[in-house]
């Protein structure tokens, strides 16, 4: 019988888990060493920047996982699991942020200046300007490489909407950078 | 650029790769938890943790106790405006489902009035450690506290009967000729 890394992984990831569960602060440590980096990148992302909203959606996010270790059945990975905790965070701060009804949005924005922003926006800044439905969809679907069934899944949408979504979000991000001056 | 590139993914691969959570934020979200009850600190033993709002806490009525670990009690309310009921009760007593919503429901009354209010029922089988020094005073085989002693504070602990003895044996109330009584916090 040969045992890959990835089994020895799982063994050990649920050595950890059983020990987390048991109340190990030493336990809990490690797995949040492990898995906040990225985290922290995906509620960044998702709420546009923010390091301290990013922060909240974490403190939010690890509890719901610890809370709900329990019932993680290791179908997918760890990482995976708590990535669709923290998009759920990040999305209910998202829509809570958005309470006075703004859906996703539907039209794309107005094409910025080509010429202001290919001088004064970056990656970032493009990306931080975009409606937070865009952004959400784009950051899940380019970045974290979930599909669109996942996506809406996840985020209570249909498929069809998520890739309207990500359409118009890279019709976006090309003309925010300047990528794209001739489109609409 | 030709309309058949827009659905190909925009290069955003390296975004947010250089930003990093804040280092003081792991302990932020230790604490979190702890003070949710999900974590011990390393090296206590697991099960012993305040319950509810007492983590860390010893309240005295009688007023010695002005800041002993004061986590969670509420020091903006006046101390002349915190008093603890203590429900005695007589043998015949029998605290059955309705009397537990009788109970239940006089909380949330008076919680709705306003007034901060928590209780839980004790469960009836007790135990009594007396003073480690009763021999030497002269009270050698009682079972219990003579009758003008009076309740004087309390702990409430996380932990399971046989833990919660042990600790009661330690405590050091007993050195100062005090009685301890270990009762089971009953959750119905």
């Amino acid at each position: 019988m040969v045992v890959s890394v990835a089994d020895v992984d799982r063994v050990e990831e649920a050595a950890l888990i059983q020990e987390v569960m048991r109340g190990s602060e030493q336990a809990f440590r490690r797995m949040y060493r492990e898995h906040t980096p990225a985290l922290f990148r995906l509620a960044l992302g998702m709420t546009g920047g923010s390091e301290s909203t990013a922060e909240d959606v974490l403190q939010e996010g690890w509890w719901r996982a610890i809370r709900g270790l329990g019932s993680f059945e290791a179908r997918s990975s760890l990482r995976t699991w708590l990535s669709s905790i923290v998009v759920r965070c990040a999305w209910e701060r998202i829509r809570w942020e958005q309470r006075d009804g703004e859906r996703l949005p539907e039209e794309l924005p107005p094409s910025p200046d080509p010429q202001d922003v290919a001088s004064k926006l970056d990656l970032e800044r493009a990306f931080e300007a975009m409606p937070p439905g865009y952004r959400t969809v784009l950051m899940l679907h380019d970045i974290e490489g979930y599909r669109h069934e996942e996506i809406a899944g996840l985020l209570g949408i249909e498929s069809g909407t998520s890739k309207s979504q990500l359409s118009r979000a890279r019709k976006w991000m090309r003309r925010a950078l300047g990528h794209d001056y001739a489109v609409e | 650029m030709h309309e058949h590139d827009q659905d190909q993914p925009v290069e955003v691969g390296g975004l947010y790769m250089d930003r990093v959570p804040r280092a003081s934020l792991e302990d932020e979200v230790v604490q979190g938890l702890r003070g949710r009850g999900v974590l011990q600190r390393p090296n206590t033993s697991r099960r012993t943790r305040m319950l509810q709002a007492a983590a860390g806490v010893v309240l005295f009525l009688t007023g010695w106790g002005g800041g002993w670990g004061t986590a969670q009690i509420d020091r903006s309310v006046p101390v002349d405006e915190q008093y603890m009921l203590l429900l005695w009760e007589g043998p015949e007593f029998e605290a059955d489902q309705s009397l537990a919503e009788e109970y239940g429901a006089w909380g949330r009354t008076v919680g709705e009035s306003g007034v901060a209010v928590s209780g839980e029922e004790l469960g009836s089988s007790r135990q009594l450690l007396g003073p480690t020094n009763l021999v030497a005073q002269g009270a050698a085989g009682a079972t219990g506290p003579p009758s003008e002693y009076r309740l004087g504070g309390y702990f409430m602990l996380g932990a399971g009967e046989e833990e919660a003895l042990a600790l009661a044996e330690n405590h050091p109330h007993r050195r100062h000729g005090g009685w301890v009584e270990v009762a089971a916090v009953v959750v119905r």
